[in-house]
């Protein structure tokens, strides 16, 4: 009976393949005859739409064919009970579904596609969803249009209840009115662990009723007209469904009630003093007297470090939950006063990920969308007319005006995330380079040329003057020159620049040397002969900051180990490295480091019980690092 | 008496609001062939397939006995359902798979000289149902349920049907459960005959029993008072009156020929008398 069912069902999927890729080649064929290239988020788009579909089809179709061949009756005449015979029909399904998804999966993940962005997880839910639902309702009706219409209806009440479940707990988490919770915000959410594993469970116990009910009902399923079965069905559905709602709110709350609100951020300031900034828009300063708060009024939460902190103010990103918009402001750190300085309105995202930010010496930069390209998924953003133009956007921090450049790109029709590795100037002129992911190296002029400088496998550095790139086997370094760039050294090695991707450019600073890892040992490569020097072995990351410092955290194992007992953090100057500190963890939990400009911040992970993980955070300062301590701080 | 087979107790089903079976109750043996009667709407099919499973009653049960499984039960029905698509070869091989079958007797499919690579959906009537006869016959089936099948068969294909029927009464005791409304050529076969008006048995005997039952008068008057009448045709100036439940001493009483009547045309004359009493009720 299962080979029968194995055999329908790779039948149907066949025949899908088949069409999909008669689509895809007269999608792909309509764009070579217009001379397009290829654009792998169209792709993905259709795809994703064609696996959608393929769910609900694959979901509707267990009965359909029998009932088409007139086999109902004998099927049921077979020595198979009633479940057993809803299970031989559920399972090859479900592992096609499966199969589906994972090939699915695997291409995204190949052509490392933004098209979906955070959708990518609705996008998943969804399918599975669609196809228990779909599966439910595999007996409703005896025709197949109808069975479709109902699958409609039944989705058009499971994913509203299933996001006002998700939304709720997001409201309860952070304490806003759910009404601040958009649609919109589902791409934030789903990188927050607690959300994401909240939102998995609400749809799964949410999509329960309905497979639930079918099989349980199916123990009286018989020839009888669909509509006596519906009824046994919806019996048992409407208690269920009522059951897996409470639950998830339950469970929501149980999560996203219960846990932390969304973790504040530290930063150790100049003068040993500390900011949280926490949400929603709370900015605590602490020193040893205590706790300094200022309130911003914005429902916001903070990008995980200030832009910049000078001596008199600290720079801060954040996302405002209201309305999806970004800004830029300032804290004041005499009076402890909030300045707004800049806003980029919801929708002018360049990809669906955080932004990036930059300070290149006179002021913040970052990438936008055009006004024609706001709110636009990938494919009708690539598509618009200005789909390839983005805008690079001044800040000037002091008076918070901006300005903004346009570049058109062939590579800007793709919504992906945009990193700045540097930024400088020739012959009076200011560029900025930034890489895309998976994509080259783009030299951004201040005058609106774009200059492509080719690839490179991972990310690149620019210090010194120097664009140092990733081969293959090879670190190719250019001098980027007013007019072009010309090829200065080629260093054969397997080289990784940036091991820990916590910053990506070194900020208005003139390093003399760079570190990197080559073939698995840490080597310092000197800026002005380009001589590499063999350091240390690389067990552990070398870090990066803005100021051009270079730091090397060991790893007791490596890879790391929970049961690590110690961390070593040194400097890395002059080739050597120098140790600054050994951080013991003993029976305190597994430690993590953070470097930033000013100290190291050490959260240690401790283990409470089977399920639950507390954690602490302790500060140390440059350069003694000596730790600081500050009162009201949990 | 033997065991009963299987047995439905109470049975009670209804479409939407209607009720087509109402605390039916009956028993069928082991190695009895029983021919269920009635008119259409009576509820003979939805009391086979109660019985096969392919519908589940709002109340009652059907009893099986051990031998009786799933598995030991063949079930034809008026649909002669099967996979249309699939080839003969392919429906036979997946029946085998699924009932455990060893062994496949395709002798009555060969006799019709059907090809084991034609598609069901090309078979004619008679052709699909002794396909599916040689099926459920391989199943070694305790009980068979045939539903108003006998009459779509033209008489070569029927005489294989019946003989088949009939050996494995004979070989294996299958009780054997038939709802038909041609009787002409089976007349003498079935041990027991069974009439249904309105979802429960109004007749339960044996053939002989049934003739002895029921008579027939024909005449121009009116029958005396005393006399049972069933039901009663008009052909011209005659009528014919059928008596039942008839008694011999009948015969002493009233000068009347009594006709024996044939199984035939009893069961159509218990039909036609259900017609009529509803129609005067």
């Amino acid at each position: 009976m299962s080979r029968k069912e194995w055999r329908e069902v790779l039948g149907q999927c066949l025949v899908f393949v088949i069409l999909l890729a008669g689509i895809a080649l007269l999608i792909g064929g309509i764009d070579l005859v217009q001379g397009l290239p290829f654009e792998s988020e169209k792709f993905v788009i259709m795809l994703s739409l064609w696996l959608l579909s393929g769910s609900l089809f694959l979901g509707l179709s267990p009965f359909a064919l029998d009932g088409k061949q007139r086999g109902l009756e004998y099927l049921l005449t077979l020595p198979l009970s009633r479940r057993r015979l809803l299970l031989i029909k559920f399972l090859p399904r479900l592992a096609v579904i499966v199969i589906f998804y994972l090939a699915f999966a695997f291409l995204y993940g190949l052509i490392g596609n933004d098209a979906l962005g955070g959708s990518y997880t609705l996008f998943s839910l969804a399918y599975f969803a669609l196809f228990f639902i779909s599966f439910s309702l595999s007996v409703v009706h005896e025709n197949f249009i109808v069975q479709f219409i109902w699958a409609g209806i039944a989705m058009a009440g499971y994913l509203p209840l299933c996001l006002f479940s998700v939304m709720r707990g997001f409201a309860w988490k952070f304490k806003v009115p759910v009404s601040w919770v958009g649609f919109g915000i589902w791409h934030d959410l789903t990188y927050d662990l607690p959300t994401l594993a909240v939102s998995i469970a609400v749809f799964i116990l949410m999509a329960v009723p309905f497979v639930a009910s079918l099989f349980m009902a199916f123990a009286k399923f018989d020839l009888k007209p669909a509509r006596a079965f519906n009824r046994r069905q919806l019996l048992v559905f409407a208690p269920l469904l009522l059951a897996a709602f409470a639950i998830s709110l339950g469970l929501t709350y149980f999560v996203q009630g219960r846990s932390a609100h969304w973790d504040s951020q530290f930063t150790i300031l100049k003068d040993r003093r500390l900011l949280e900034a926490g949400f929603p828009g709370k900015l605590d300063v602490h020193d040893a007297n205590g706790r300094h708060r200022t309130d911003t009024r914005l429902a916001a939460f903070w990008d995980r470090r200030p832009l910049l902190a000078d001596r008199d103010h600290v720079y801060l990103h954040g996302y405002d939950t209201k309305d999806g918009s970004q800004f830029i402001g300032s804290l004041n750190l005499a009076d402890l006063s909030w300045k707004e300085l800049h806003r980029s309105p919801h929708g002018y995202a360049v990809s669906s990920d955080s932004q990036e930010f930059y300070y290149d010496g006179e002021c913040f930069v970052y990438l936008r969308r055009t006004r024609v390209g706001a709110g636009r998924p990938g494919r009708d953003y690539a598509q618009a007319a200005g789909g390839d133009i983005l805008e690079l956007v001044r800040v000037d921090p002091a008076s918070g005006k901006s300005r903004t450049n346009a570049f058109r790109h062939p590579q800007f029709r793709r919504q992906q995330k945009s990193f700045f590795i540097g930024g400088d100037e020739r012959e009076g002129l200011h560029f900025w380079l930034i890489v895309r992911q998976w994509q080259n190296v783009l030299r951004l002029w201040e005058d609106g040329r774009v200059e492509d400088l080719g690839a490179s496998k991972g990310l690149a550095i620019y210090a010194g003057g120097m664009l140092f790139t990733r081969g293959d086997g090879s670190l190719r370094i250019r001098r980027l020159l007013a007019a072009g760039s010309e090829a200065v050294k080629e260093i054969a090695g397997s080289f990784s620049l940036i091991n820990h991707p916590s910053f990506f450019a070194i900020e208005n600073a003139r390093p003399d040397e760079i570190y990197a890892v080559r073939d698995k040992r840490i080597v310092c490569i000197d800026l002005a002969t380009l001589a590499v020097d063999d350091v240390a072995p690389a067990r552990g990351h070398i870090w990066m900051l803005p100021s051009g410092d270079f730091y090397f955290v060991e790893f007791q194992s490596w890879p790391a180990l929970p049961s690590d007992q110690w961390k070593k953090l040194y400097r890395l100057k002059d080739g050597k490295l120098v140790l600054l500190k050994r951080f013991d963890f003993a029976d305190a939990g597994y430690g993590n480091i953070r470097i930033d400009a000013h100290g190291v911040i050490l959260t240690q992970w401790r283990k409470e019980n089977k399920n639950e993980m507390s954690g602490t955070m302790r500060f140390f300062a440059f350069p003694d690092l000596k730790e600081l301590r500050f009162k009201k701080l949990d | 008496m033997s065991q009963a087979i299987i047995e439905a107790r109470d049975l009670s089903l209804g479409f939407s609001r209607r009720k087509v079976l109402d605390g039916m109750n009956a028993a069928f043996q082991k190695g009895e062939w029983a021919v269920i009667a009635g008119r259409n709407g009576a509820g003979k099919s939805t009391l086979l397939r109660l019985l096969a499973g392919v519908l589940l009653p709002d109340a009652g049960d059907v009893v099986r006995s051990p031998e009786a499984s799933t598995a030991k039960i063949g079930f034809i029905s008026d649909r002669l359902s099967l996979f249309e698509d699939w080839t003969i070869e392919r429906a036979v091989g997946f029946h085998c798979r699924v009932f455990a079958i060893r062994e496949f007797d395709d002798g009555l499919v060969r006799r019709l000289g059907i090809g084991t690579k034609s598609r069901i959906r090309s078979l004619s009537a008679g052709e699909r149902a002794i396909l599916h006869l040689s099926l459920v016959l391989a199943q070694k089936p305790a009980l068979l349920l045939v539903d108003e099948v006998l009459h779509m068969l033209d008489p070569y294909i029927r005489d294989l049907f019946v003989d088949a029927l009939i050996e494995a009464i004979a070989v294996r005791e299958t009780a054997v459960l038939t709802v038909n409304h041609a009787f002409s050529e089976i007349e003498r076969l079935p041990d027991r005959v069974l009439v249904m008006d309105d979802g429960r048995f109004v007749i339960d005997e044996t053939p002989e029993a049934l003739r002895g039952l029921m008579k027939k008068v024909v005449s121009r008057e009116a029958l005396p008072n005393g006399v049972p009448c069933f039901f009663k045709k008009t052909e011209g100036e005659y009528k014919e009156y059928y008596v039942y439940p008839f008694h011999e001493k009948l015969r002493g009483e009233q000068a009347l020929d009594f006709q024996d009547v044939a199984l035939p045309e009893i069961v159509k004359a218990f039909i036609g008398g259900g017609y009529e009493q509803k129609r005067m009720a």
